[in-house]
Order: structure tokens, then sequence, then C-alpha cells
């Protein structure tokens, strides 16, 4: 033990397993007794540093376990979709709004439940061995692919070498590299399986079927079934691109003859044909939360306003004649609806129709008077 | 008791983070979550604000992951990045009717609340509570030096970092502050002893001291 013999009683007060010892937390609790006994003349120090360490309580607020493991989910679901945004401006856009709203409503939709993000994360044993494992040679992770087959009914979480997550589907099976190495990063599926890639300069490709899906960080689902005619990719959010594969080994800078695919839009491959196409998401989720704060509620509102909402809100273009639909007027409250529901909606009311051509909406009537 | 990383988890977690891993960020601010967010009442006492604040604040680190200067001290790191924020966020919002807010000029809400466990004799309990009154007259400054050094078991270094001092300013403050307080009470004990006449042992002791 220290000598205390000198201090005074704030620097007995300063002492951290003095300070334990009086908050009764100290495993020298022997050694305080035994000093005061020893030291007669040193009583009054003693009891001066106890009250100021006894004063020096601060009121503070418990902080239940509960909240923070709230918050930390909450901050990987922000997390995860703020480093898939591609362009900066809509980060700034979305700060103003009150995110907690926006996280409600993300939740809301049901996309992939925060819940489940954040059961995912706290039920994962944290294995810091595997994190700094030593390097490995190329050769050996030509070697070494990890194949996991999903042979129950549920969907199987996984976690890849860079922390990218993958959903894998019922029956479905995924090839890669337990350790992702060189330019990029490449996982093999059979089946169906969302992605979550984590951004990183290398580019993330999924091989299915014949055709290849490229990505830098985003959220998709990729579905290529061995007894399905097509083979599908649908994209939550960022940004992807899609070829077949024997386009895949041409230079990087060649045209591709891909498509782009950008949030809520869809490729479909039919492998017979050989034709790859674009169209939209079965149900599109709002991307831009701040554009829908009236929660799709129109009252007397010229149906172009109403279509510029929706298309900017999910971020998936509509044509259509501003002019000709301008004397439109809308009252409807369409927040249940999914995305094409709602057109389906508007174009009754107005005796048009839509058409989904190339990832877009084409809104064809001939106007009210 | 919750579990505490160690310097080195600390590091390494940090470490993970700069290269792009989400769950370390995660993991530690799992791991500071309840002391930054005691922290930030201290500046704003709305619990919503400082949540928003914490969450911005991890948010802003997890984008610029990339590319972030080293960082010394992980944790005097977080605690002054936190209380800049808020601060921040506050003059933004009272901008119109506080103009001058400079750094030198917040106002921080530590409240010393005696810890009365295990005290039954009246005299003591009065005691503390005078001293507990003391101590929440100290300057501001001072508080927040014993509230980041008692309650949040900060190094001294680490203090002079938050609060954008030296090491040595903040080793003295901090004793000033007990010294004045221990002085001030045996000062006050005197007067009472004159005052009541010598009915304790403990007050004869005092009067010896004073």
């Amino acid at each position: 033990m220290k000598k205390y013999d000198n201090y005074e009683a704030e620097e007995l007060a300063l002492d951290s397993d003095f300070r334990d010892w009086v908050q009764g937390k100290s495993p020298n609790a022997d050694f305080w007794l035994a000093y005061g006994q020893q030291h007669p003349e040193r009583q009054e120090v003693l009891r001066t540093a106890e009250e100021l360490v006894r004063a020096m309580r601060v009121r503070t607020v418990p902080v239940a376990e509960k909240l923070v493991r709230a918050e930390v989910s909450q901050f990987m679901e922000r997390a995860t979709q703020t480093s898939t945004r591609q362009k900066p401006g809509n980060l700034s856009a979305s700060r103003s709004l009150s995110w907690r709203n926006a996280y409600r409503y993300a939740a809301a939709i049901g996309l992939l439940g925060l819940l489940v993000a954040a059961g995912w994360w706290l039920g994962k044993p944290r294995n810091q061995a595997s994190r700094t494992a030593g390097a490995i040679s190329p050769q050996e992770v030509d070697m070494a692919y990890t194949e996991t087959r999903n042979s129950t009914g549920k969907p199987l979480r996984l976690v890849l070498s860079d922390n990218s997550k993958v959903v894998l589907g019922p029956k479905s099976v995924l090839r890669y590299a337990p350790q992702f190495s060189g330019g990029e990063r490449v996982v093999y599926l059979t089946g169906e399986a969302q992605f979550e890639v984590v951004k990183r300069k290398e580019p993330f490709k999924v091989y299915a079927g014949d055709l290849v899906t490229k990505v830098l960080g985003t959220r998709f689902v990729v579905r290529a079934y061995e007894n399905d005619q097509n083979v599908s990719v649908q994209v939550q959010s960022g940004k992807v691109s899609v070829y077949r594969k024997e386009a895949d080994d041409k230079e990087d800078t060649a045209d591709k003859a891909g498509i782009i695919l950008l949030p809520n839009q869809a490729a479909i491959y039919q492998q017979a044909e050989g034709q790859l196409s674009k169209t939209i998401v079965a149900r599109p989720i709002v991307q831009v939360p701040q554009v829908v704060s009236t929660n799709f509620e129109f009252r007397e509102t010229p149906l172009p306003q109403v279509l510029n909402q929706i298309q900017q809100a999910y971020a998936i273009p509509i044509q259509f004649d501003e002019e000709a639909l301008q004397n439109c007027r809308i009252t409807a409250s369409l927040a249940n609806e999914t995305m094409l529901e709602k057109v389906a909606i508007l174009c009754k009311l107005v005796g048009g129709r839509y058409e989904l051509v190339d990832g877009q909406i084409i809104v064809r009537a001939d106007g009210c008077r | 008791m919750k579990q505490r990383l160690t310097i080195q988890e600390i590091q390494q977690l940090w470490l993970d983070y700069q290269s792009g891993d989400m769950e370390a960020l995660a993991t530690l601010m799992q791991a500071f979550y309840a002391d930054l967010y005691n922290w930030g009442l201290r500046f704003v006492p709305e619990g919503e604000t400082v949540r928003d604040c914490l969450q911005d604040v991890f948010l802003a680190l997890w984008q610029k992951h990339g590319h972030m200067a080293v960082v010394q001290d992980v944790p005097a790191y977080l605690f002054k990045t936190v209380k800049h924020r808020l601060l921040q966020e506050y003059r933004r919002k009272s901008f119109t009717q506080v103009m001058s807010l400079t750094d030198e000029q917040y106002t921080v809400h530590v409240e010393f609340s005696a810890d009365l466990r295990q005290i039954e004799e009246e005299h003591q309990v009065y005691r503390l509570r005078r001293l507990e009154q003391l101590m929440n007259q100290l300057p501001e400054r001072q508080r927040e030096i014993i509230y980041l050094r008692f309650y949040q078991n900060l190094e001294f270094d680490q203090i002079a970092e938050i609060m954008q001092i030296g090491k040595q300013p903040v080793y003295n403050l901090l004793h000033r502050a007990l010294k004045n307080m221990r002085d001030y009470t045996l000062g006050t004990f005197s007067w009472l002893l004159v005052a009541m006449g010598p009915c304790t042992t403990l007050f004869q002791e005092l009067g010896k001291k004073a």
C-alpha cells in the first residue's frame, strides 16, 4: 500500500482507493480500518476526507440497458441507410427532418425491421480472433471457399468478412471466400438472398445464374433458383449495375450491355430469351420520407402535384402530361396502399390507366374538365 | 456492474471502426452510451436532445470513418465531441436570445447530493448537508472537473483535453476546490464551537485543528 501518512484530507479524497472504500467497494477495506486504528492522530483527516467524498456524489439519472440497446440499434439502422446513400445532398435534407420519425416510418413499412437487425447484432458473439486472423494468401482463399446451404425453412443470417450482411433464403446456397482478398468481393448464389453490402472501394459482385450484380454498397435482393426461368435483382437502397455473365470478362470501361438499377427498381433476366429488362419492385419503399409529411393525404390537390409527390417519395419516375391533368383535383387518403396501388387508384379516379416501362411508370389519361 | 472495456480493446475497436467496421463503432457506442448520455445531460438537461446529439455524433463518426485523424485517447475524444456538439446546438437554438455565448460561457448542471448512507448521527448529517450546499456553490468549471474526475473516473490529462485547458490547471482547480471546501467547513465549525461549547469529541478535534 502507498504511504498515506503525509496526505492532506483533499489528497486522500482524490485517492481512488480511499474513495472506493468510502463508497463500500474497495477490496482493501481492512487496510483502511486498520489504518484508522493505528493512526489515531489521522482520525480527523480521514473523517474530513470521507465527508468530502460523500459530499461529492453527483445527482445523476440512471441509464437503462434497454435505452442503450435501442439507441445503438437506431444508430446501426441509420448508419446502414446513410452509408448506402449516393448523393450527399440527401443527407443534409434528411437531417433537418426528425430522423426518429423517418425511422418509425421505415420500421412501419417493415423494410428490414430494425429489431431484427438489432437482434442479429446483439445475439452475435464477438469474435475478435477472426477479425485479427493473419493474412491468408490468395491461393489459400481459392482453395477455401465456404459454402453455406440453408436447408431450414427459415431465412438464415450470415455475415461476410467485410461485415456485409446476407439473409439467405430457404433452399438457397451461397459460396464465398471466408476472407475476401484481391480487388473485389465475389459471392456465388443459387436461390434467393438479401444483401446489405458495406461500402468499400472493392466492388461487391453477386454471380447468380447468368447474371452478375455489381455494387459498391447497398441493399438488394437477388433471386436465382435453379428451376426458375427468371433471375431477378431488386434494389432497396443504393445503386447497382446488372449485366450478363459473359460480359464480365470484358474491360471495366467497356459497355457491358448492363443496366443500372436505382432504389425500388428491379431487373428481370429471362434465361431462355437472354433478355434483361428493368421494372420496379413489387412493394416500393419510401426513399425520401420528408416528401410525405402529409402522409399521402390529399384534399382538392391537382393530380400533377399528387403524382410528383409520389414519384419523389419513391424515387421512381412517373411520366404524365402535366398540362392535361392540371384540372384533375384529387381528394384521397393513400397512406396504406403500395406505390402501384396508389397510382392505380389515381388513374381510376380520372379514367386513365398506367404502364410500367423500363423501370418507370407512364400514366395515360385525358384529363378532367 | 456493467462491463468495462480495456484500453487495448477500445483502441482495437477504434482501429476496426476506422477501417470500416460499423459493428466496432456500435460496440464503442454501447460501451460509452450511459456515460456520454449522463455527460450530455450536464449541458442540456433534456434527454431527447442528448439522445439525438449522441446519434448525430456517432453517425458523423461513421460517415467519416475512412478519413479520421489519429485519436490518442478515444474516451476523451468522445466526451469532448459530445460536449462541443451540444453547446453548438444550444447556441444555435438560443441564438436570438443569447448572442454572446462563447466557449467559456456555458452552464454545467452538476448538482451534488451527499451520500448519507450509513450516516446516523444528526450532526454528521448536518455537516454533510452543509458541505453539499457548499459544493453546489463552487464555480461551474470546478464542478465540471469534480464530475469528470469522480463520477466519470477520467484521468487529469483526459479532463484537460475535454475542457481544452492544460493538465496542471485542471489539477490546481480541483485541488483548490477541495481545499477551500475543507477550510470552509472547518471555519464554520470553529465558529460553532465557540457558540455551542465543546460538546463532542469531534468538535474538540476540529477546534484544535482550526
